[in-house]
Order: structure tokens, then sequence, then C-alpha cells
């Protein structure tokens, strides 16, 4: 066994390397920039952990999505590598200080783009050896991407200033446009690109439509029944999932039935995580925010209660089914009208023409008024803005040099380009989003292969299927035959259930 | 079905009865480190009530207010002063032993019972790991400062790990056959530890059909008790006593950072004139923190502020008096003495015996 594949054994228990992943780590290693298109759950994150655990110096991984460092952080952690960090918005101010005075002994640290423009630590780490430069979700430095995001394109200057570090750049989900983009705005045009197809032979799409909520229900407690196999059902509102979860308890007594979502409180989060994960619990119902971390290998359908605003996060949340390569099927469920509620969402992470503009009034006043700094939070509050939205503005208006580290500059006559501008941008904006909701709406009706027109953006080709393909082609529910293993738990009274739990003998008190 | 949640606010209202708004019995029951409701804490009896629902959620509060006036158990006015009606009375009294409230310590234990619990809780999931050779599982708290206590305490221990997992056992079995079977079942149903991942609570709530509020009031009641036990009895419980933070600790966890600077202040022999002077604060900040330390540490004197007789005058007065109203109590003694002197004897007073005063 080659060293690679010993320390793939220790730290993560797989005895080869999956499709991708020695190929790019061995790139990586020699010191190349890499591009890295890689479908989700084919263990992106081997590819920059065993570097980190070879390599000299320190590996610095940029991700946007805070939950799912913090469970690969603990994840790596209970493996055995303990030199690793998350650095974001969750540490505290005195536990980032004391992170910051031991940096250097971290081998691979995590951090959020927000957290990489802080000045104390960007000084540290430019003393540094920074082996390796990892832009994780790498699709967000597109504009055409997805999930754009502004913060990103400063990753540029970050690096330089970071003495230029090898770059290794991932995503699971980019076209050839967005894969451009890429290595434009981080202008390493060099990049060696290792693309794997995304489609998964195991996975079959299939799109049922239901008159209306109550038919939506009524499939999925019939087709659970049938079929009570690892589930995870999305939603895009919390409430619903809680609500349906709570329906699904009691039309199936024999099921385990949970929900999950981000405002729940973190131990709770924790618990049903892992719950699903060691099999005690068999259907969750979940926001977007449920299956970063997932790590579970026999999810067998994933069902979408709405429908995704695009095909991209589509793709990723279908990725979490079947990662043991057995049969596992997707459902979309359709009702009439249901492109509203992802409307919704889209005008919900755009701020309005009205906000910017008032916004702008506010700072010129404050600028006058000689009260220059800035405070995020309260702005958000006053404005009636959400994050994203703010995240938006705060862009666009550092980009006019009218905020500059947190602070207002002199906004004196920007007003007559800006505020067009910014208006023109959010109708831009609106109508890229607007056509990839279409593009997801679009696959839900047509008649072709799903499974052809779903990949068919990203590549040119598909795999064969090794069960069934779609819909559209040769699957029906009833012809299904997946492999049913889930373990029915026994409830115990406390007795019995705490000594089992201390490895203790049962004793039956003889009095 | 009774709501736990629901009594407990409307006892809580009972006793105000008039004189505070029903938010400060939110900020009481989410344990507000704040001058304003330790004090009120103290002046009307609620202390044992203090801190015991720190995830309740300020809209779940307001429905609840809300349906608590629907059912006619109480009157408030627009300013949100609310009291009982007679129904509400029935309804409290019919009611008083339905969960064992007098096994809540608030003030003294709210913050050392929820640190008590989360290390107990990673102490048992990383015994029953190790102990069948399982090293590889994820801490149940984030909590950064309860695992580095774990690692510490782990390390310091030096006794085998089949060890500690019976002596924990044991320990925990004590505790939990004193308990009536439904607490002791949500007890054990919310633990994690090998092959076994605990519920959480809106699990626990579903399967003991009760809310999500009443399982975590339950939950605290059952902690409380536990540590109360702990405590008193240190020897037949050598193993979970570890577990319970000292109690420097708890002043430390309850005090306003502010009131805690006093106290080093105060500690190191100034007088409050100097401190305010320091501090540059008004002196009535200053004694703000006084009351408010006189309320939380329970090795505080309150002889360096006030003279013997003094002080028992006062405490005559208040006795005397039929209200808790500070202006009322001052004009019956006269006006002899300040705010901050009678506030300073309310504070030195315990729960029980303010009990006797009418």
């Amino acid at each position: 066994m080659s060293q690679l594949e010993t320390i793939l054994q220790k730290f993560f228990g797989h005895t080869s390397f999956r499709e991708g992943q020695k190929e790019i780590i061995d790139d990586v290693m020699i010191g190349n920039d890499v591009l890295g298109v890689l479908p989700t759950g084919s263990g992106k994150s081997i590819c920059y952990q065993i570097p980190a655990m070879l390599a000299e110096g320190t590996v610095i991984v940029i991700s946007p999505l805070l939950s799912l460092m913090e469970d690969q952080v603990k994840q790596l952690k209970a493996t055995g590598f303990k030199d690793v960090v998350a650095i974001n918005s969750f540490v505290q101010e005195m536990e980032r200080s004391q992170i910051f005075h031991e940096l250097s002994s971290y081998k691979l640290i995590y951090l959020s783009p927000e957290m990489i423009q802080n000045k104390r630590l960007l000084t540290q780490l430019n003393h540094m050896k920074i082996s390796l430069f990892v832009i994780d979700e790498a699709h967000c430095i597109s504009q055409w991407g997805h999930e754009f995001r502004p913060d990103y394109l400063k990753l540029k200057e970050v690096i330089a200033f970071l003495n230029a570090p090898p770059v290794l750049a991932l995503t699971a989900t980019a076209t050839p446009e967005v894969q451009d983009d890429i290595m434009n705005q981080l202008e390493r045009m060099n990049m060696n690109k290792h693309i794997y197809a995304m489609d998964r032979e195991n996975i079959t799409f299939s799109v049922q439509y239901c008159n209306n909520t109550k038919e939506k229900l009524v499939f999925i407690s019939d087709t659970l029944q049938k079929f009570p196999v690892p589930t995870m059902i999305y939603f895009s509102s919390k409430k619903e999932a809680e609500a349906i979860a709570s329906h699904l308890h009691y039309q199936l007594p024999n099921l385990r039935v949970a929900f999950y979502h981000g405002g729940m409180d973190s131990m709770d989060r924790v618990l049903i995580q892992q719950q699903f994960m060691a099999g005690q619990l068999d259907i969750v119902c979940c926001t977007s925010a449920f299956g970063m971390g997932i790590n579970k290998t026999n999810v067998r359908l994933i069902i979408h209660y709405h429908i995704p605003t695009q095909i991209e996060s589509f793709i990723q949340e279908v990725g979490r089914a079947g990662r043991d390569g057995l049969s596992s099927v997707s459902v979309v469920l359709y009702a009439p009208y249901d492109e509203m509620l992802p409307k919704r969402l889209i005008d919900s992470e755009l701020p309005t023409v009205e906000q910017v503009k008032s916004l702008y009034h506010f700072f010129d006043n404050k600028f006058q008024a000689k009260q220059t700094a800035i405070n995020e939070q309260e702005i958000m509050v006053a404005f009636d803005l959400n994050e994203i939205q703010w995240r938006f503005i705060k862009f666009q208006f550092e980009k006019y040099e009218i905020l500059k580290d947190n602070h207002i500059m002199s906004i004196y006559e920007k007003k007559n380009v800006l505020v067009p501008a910014i208006e023109q941008l959010i109708h831009n904006r609106y109508q890229e989003k607007l056509a990839k909701l279409n593009q997801m709406v679009n696959w839900i009706h047509q008649q072709g292969c799903r499974r052809r027109t779903l990949f068919q953006p990203f590549q040119s080709t598909i795999k064969e299927p090794t069960f069934y393909c779609c819909d559209s082609c040769d699957f029906q529910f009833e012809q299904w035959s997946p492999v049913v293993d889930i373990e029915k738990t026994n409830t115990e009274d406390w007795r019995t259930s705490l000594a089992h739990l201390f490895d203790q003998q049962i004793m039956h008190s003889d009095c | 079905m009774i709501h736990l949640v629901n009594y407990v606010i409307l006892y809580c209202i009972a006793k105000i009865n008039h004189e505070r708004t029903t938010a400060s019995v939110y900020h009481l029951l989410r344990g507000k480190r704040s001058s304003q409701t330790i004090q009120d804490a103290k002046l009307y009896e609620l202390s044992s009530y203090f801190g015991i629902l720190k995830n309740l959620k300020r809209s779940d509060f307001e429905k609840i207010v809300e349906k608590l006036q629907e059912s006619g158990w109480i009157v408030s006015n627009h300013k949100n002063y609310a009291s009982l009606t007679e129904d509400g009375y029935i309804y409290l009294q019919s009611h008083q032993k339905t969960f064992p409230v007098e096994w809540l310590n608030g003030m003294q234990l709210a913050s050392i019972s929820e640190l008590f619990w989360l290390r107990l809780q990673l102490t048992i999931q990383t015994y029953t790991n190790l102990v069948q050779g399982n090293n590889n599982f994820i801490p149940i708290t984030d909590d950064h400062t309860v695992q580095y206590w774990f690692k510490q305490h782990y390390y310091h221990s030096r006794t085998d790990v089949r060890e500690s997992v019976d002596h924990l056992y044991k320990e925990l079995l004590t505790l939990l056959e004193s308990l009536p079977t439904d607490y002791a079942t949500l007890f054990v149903h919310r633990l994690s530890g090998y092959q076994k991942i605990g519920l959480s609570l809106y699990q626990l709530a579903q399967s003991s059909h009760l809310s999500v509020y009443d399982v975590s009031l339950l939950l605290t009641c059952v902690i409380h008790r536990f540590v109360t036990k702990v405590k008193v009895k240190s020897n037949d419980f050598p193993y979970l006593s570890m577990l319970i933070p000292p109690s420097e600790q708890h002043v430390a966890d309850v005090v306003t950072q502010s009131a805690q600077k006093t106290k080093q202040w105060l500690e190191k022999g100034f007088s409050i004139d100097q401190i305010a002077q320091i501090r540059k604060l008004k002196r009535s900040t200053i004694e703000d923190h006084v009351i408010e330390i006189a309320y939380i540490d329970p090795s505080f004197s309150v002889e360096s502020f006030l003279h013997h007789q003094a002080y028992t005058e006062i405490l005559h007065g208040i006795k005397q008096s039929k209200t808790t109203k500070l202006k009322d109590i001052k004009s019956l003694l006269h006006n002899q003495y300040s705010y901050f002197e009678i506030r300073l004897v309310f504070a030195s007073v315990t729960d029980n015996n303010r009990s006797m005063i009418p």
C-alpha cells in the first residue's frame, strides 16, 4: 500500500480512493493549481484533507457553509487528526484570540469568506507557510454560478497577499462557462482541470404530479408504507417541514420521523443528524440546511416536497442518496402553482431598488453629519434587509467606494451613477435567477429522458444506469425493490435502556 | 392535559400581582442577568424560578400569556400589568401538586446545573463509547469549554474507564430510582452514548405527550434535584460530585460583568463612593451592583453597609408593611432610611424568612 492509501485507511476507513480523489491529490502535492469538479458525495474534502496531513505547512480552506466546516472539523478530530480548526462567526471573541495565538500549530484551517478579510488574521497567515489554498464551493466566485458570493471575488487578492500558494478550486456543480469563469476570476488560466461526470448510475429520477398538497401527503405516506427506506424529504419552509413531519409521525407509526431545520437549537440539531446517521431515524423532513455534513451511505429515497430554485441545488440534494451504490430514487412532487414559492424565495434574495435608494440617502446624511462608522446589524434591522440582501448591497457600495472597512466614504454626486447601475444589476440578477428556476420547472414538465436533460448543461454524455433510469424511460414505482435495511429499535423501559448504555447486567430485584 | 409552563407562568403572575409587567416574568424564567430581574426574583419570592426556562422564546411566551387571558385566568391592562382572576387562583390551587416545583432552585442552581448537565451528558457519551473500544464519535455538545473541561477531567482522573462507567452507572441509578417513572424515562431517553443517540426535546415531547417547554421544565426539575442531592451527600456520589462546578463559578455566571468588577473593588476595601469615582459611574449604579451581589453571593455580608440596629429596624418595617413596594416601606419608616438600605435588607433575607412576611 502506498503512503496515500495507508492514510486513507487509517483516517477515513476506506481501502481505495474514489474516482478523481487520487488524481487530484497527486496533482496538488507536486504544487500545481487544480480545478476539480467532482459530484456530490464523491468525497471532495479528502482532496485537501490528505495533503494537509502530509504537506509541510498549513492548508487553508475557504468555505461558505459554516455547518459543513463545523461537521468536518468534528469528524476529523473524531478520527484522530486534531490539528484542525474552523474560524467563523460561530467562534466567540475570546476563543478566537486563543486560536489566533496558536495559528501556526494547525495543519488545516477552515475559514469563512468573511473571516479571511480579517486584517489581523491575514497578517499572521502571511508569515506562515501556506502549502495549499483551497476554495471550496468554487462556483460561488462566478456570477454565472447559482450561488454567487461577492466576497469570493476578493480571494484573488488574498491569495496574492499570502505569497501566492498553489490553489485548489473545488465544486460539485459547474457548467463549462462557470469553470472558465472560476479560472478567469482567480487569474489562473493554467489550472489543471479534473472534471468528473456528475450523474450517478444508481440514482433513478422521477416526478409525481399532484393536484394539491393533500395528494402530496397521500403519495408520501403510501410510498413510505410500501418502501420503508431511509428517506430525506426536502422543504423550502421550516414550518411545513415541521407540520408534515408531525403528520407522518401519526400516519406511519412503524417509522421513525423527525424534522430538521436551521431554526432548531444546536444540541437538537446534532441529535437529529446523529440519529439519522446511526439508523435511529428513518425519515427526516428537512430544509436545505440538512445534509451538508451527512455521511450516511444508505439514503434510498429523496423526496422534494417543494421544487428547488435551480437544478444545481437539486443535483446536490439528490446526490445525498445511495452513496453505497445501491438502487435509490429521487421524486419531485409537483402541484399547480408550485413555482410561486421559489419565486418568492428569489425575491427575498435580492434587495429592492427602494431599499437601495433609502440606504443611499441614509449614508449620505450620515456622511454629512460626520458619522461614518456603520453598524451592519442595525442597518439590516432598520432597512428590513436579510443577510443575503445586505451582502449584495454592501458589495456594490464597496465597489463604488461608498463604503470602505465599514465606514461611509464621500457620496457626493455618485447617486446618478450608482442607483441606475444597481437597479440594472438587480434586474439582471433577477432575470438570471428566474431563468434558473424556469430551467428547473421545464425539467419537471418535459417529456424526454430526465437523466439526459438534467445533466446536459454540465456534460456531454451520461453513464449507463445500473438500475432504472427515470420515469420517462423505464421506471415505475411499483417495480422498485430497494434494499430495506431498517432496523427496529425496541422501546425499552428506562432501567433496561440505562443498563444497556452503561454495558451493565440488568439486575432483577429479588425483593 | 395541563401545561406545566402555563402553570408556572400563572404562578409567577400571581406573585407579581400587578406590580410588574408580564415581560418581567419572561426575563425571570429566561434568567436574564440584570439587577432588576434578580431583585424582582427575590422581592416576589420567585428565586427558585430564576432561569429555569432558558430556551423560552418571546413569541411563545406571549402566546401563553394570551391563552391564560382567553381561559379567563388572568386579566391585564393595556400596559401588560396582569393579575389573577378567581378562576385563575382556583386553577393554581387545584394543580399545586402536578409537578415538583419544590425541586427547583433557580437562583442558586440555574447556571451550575446547566453546566453540570452538559458535563454529565458528555461524560456519559465519552465513557460509554470508550468502554466499548469506540474512539470514533462526535461530541454531543459543541460547547468548547465543556469539551475542554472533560479533557482535563479525563486526564486527571486516572481511573480505569470500566471503573468509571460502573461508578457513574451506580450513582445515576440511585438518583433515578428516587424519581417517578415518567421523569426517569425522560432523563434516560435524553442521554447519548454508545450506539444510542438521545432524543431531541421535540421527540421527548412527542413520546410523552407533553409540550417541548414542559419537557425542558421537567428535565430542569430533575437536574436541580440531582445537583441538590449530590451536593448535600457528596460522599454518596463521589463521581457525580466531580461534575459540579464550584460555587464561585456560579456567582460569576449569574452576576453581571459590571457588578463583578464592583465586587472586586469592594473586596479590595473601597467604599461605594470611591468605586463610583474610580469607575466613573453613578453612585446609584454601584448601589445596584451591591444589591445584585447581595442577592446572589451566599458569602455576602450586609454589615459593612448597614449597622445592626438599622438592619433590625428596617426588617421590622418590612414585616409590618403589607406590601413589597419600597416606597410604602420607606414612608412607614418615616423616610429615615434610603431606598438602598431597604433594598439591602430585602436582599439579605432568604426566601424562607420572607414567606413569613405577609
